[in-house]
């Protein structure tokens, strides 16, 4: 069996395709032309920077520096690309935090502006309420007593301010 | 003399129905030696806003409007610019006005008067 099946045959082609292939295309890209939505369409090489022809001294250095320039174009063109997506992470990350900063300073705000009224301040307001109750309490008792004994205790505390 | 004790039985009998008690706040109140007592007793005359009160601290000569004491004086016009119901305080300022002979108590309750009119 002439065509039979032999590992050895098979291993070159595994990793060297190109070489046993005739028609490889390497000016259309496939992925460049599946949509408009496709992330790849503006890093479509329109040269092959890999190419392998033996070149010859001058020769061999420009192309060189040609195959450079176009790689970084294409390098710079793949970043372009891609940094609005950075963007907008970068730009989320950092509203994320300024929503953070603004929070925690919102709140130290909130604490240095708020006023704690001291146990001092609130046991005199209770007792100032609680002395114009009773206050409110006795001038009623007052009240309910005739005038004429009201008259009597009115002279007797003013003759007591006369006889000081 | 117990000041405190003064100022709730003046507070009393500015509160009391009776009638009498005017006559306890004018007899014994409005001549107290103590600037204090006459100031307190006057503004509890002005208080009970009917017109035999109200008489006693605007038609009476160093009474009320017409104390010798600027305190008692301003106090008792500031409790009467204070009265929600100057009907029968500026009825009686008006018949000070033109009817009573003293012409400082006339000066005093014209004075006044306007006074009220303004706060009106």
């Amino acid at each position: 069996m002439a065509n039979s099946f032999k590992i050895g045959n098979v291993i070159p082609r595994l990793f060297n395709g190109s070489k046993y292939e005739t028609d490889v295309s390497r000016i259309s890209n496939k992925i460049a032309s599946t949509g408009t939505s496709n992330p790849f369409r503006v890093n479509v090489l329109t040269a092959d920077v890999f190419e392998t022809t033996a070149l010859s001294g001058t020769e061999t250095k420009s192309s060189t520096i040609s195959k450079i320039k176009r790689m970084a174009s294409t390098f710079v063109g793949s970043i372009g690309d891609a940094f609005p997506t950075f963007r907008k992470g970068i730009e989320s990350i950092a509203s994320f935090c300024g929503r953070v900063k603004n929070g925690i300073s919102g709140f130290w705000n909130f604490l240095n502006e708020t006023k704690i009224p001291s146990i001092t301040d609130a046991g005199r307001a209770i007792k100032a309420r609680w002395d114009e109750a009773n206050y409110t309490k006795e001038v009623n008792m007052y009240a309910s007593k005739p005038v004429s004994e009201i008259k009597d205790m009115f002279i007797n505390e003013l003759s007591l301010s006369t006889a000081a | 003399m117990n000041m405190d004790k003064v100022r709730k039985i003046i507070d009393a009998l500015s509160i009391h129905t009776d009638p009498e008690s005017i006559n306890v706040l004018n007899e014994v109140g409005t001549n107290s030696s103590v600037d204090t007592v006459r100031e307190l007793t006057s503004r509890a005359l002005v208080k009970k806003n009917v017109h035999d009160s109200l008489e006693v601290v605007i038609a009476n000569q160093g009474k009320g409007i017409n104390d010798l004491s600027t305190v008692v004086a301003m106090s008792t016009i500031n409790e009467l610019l204070s009265l929600e119901d100057k009907t029968e305080a500026i009825n009686i300022l008006e018949d000070t006005v033109n009817n009573h002979s003293e012409e400082d108590v006339r000066d005093n309750a014209r004075s006044v008067k306007a006074l009220m009119a303004l706060s009106c």
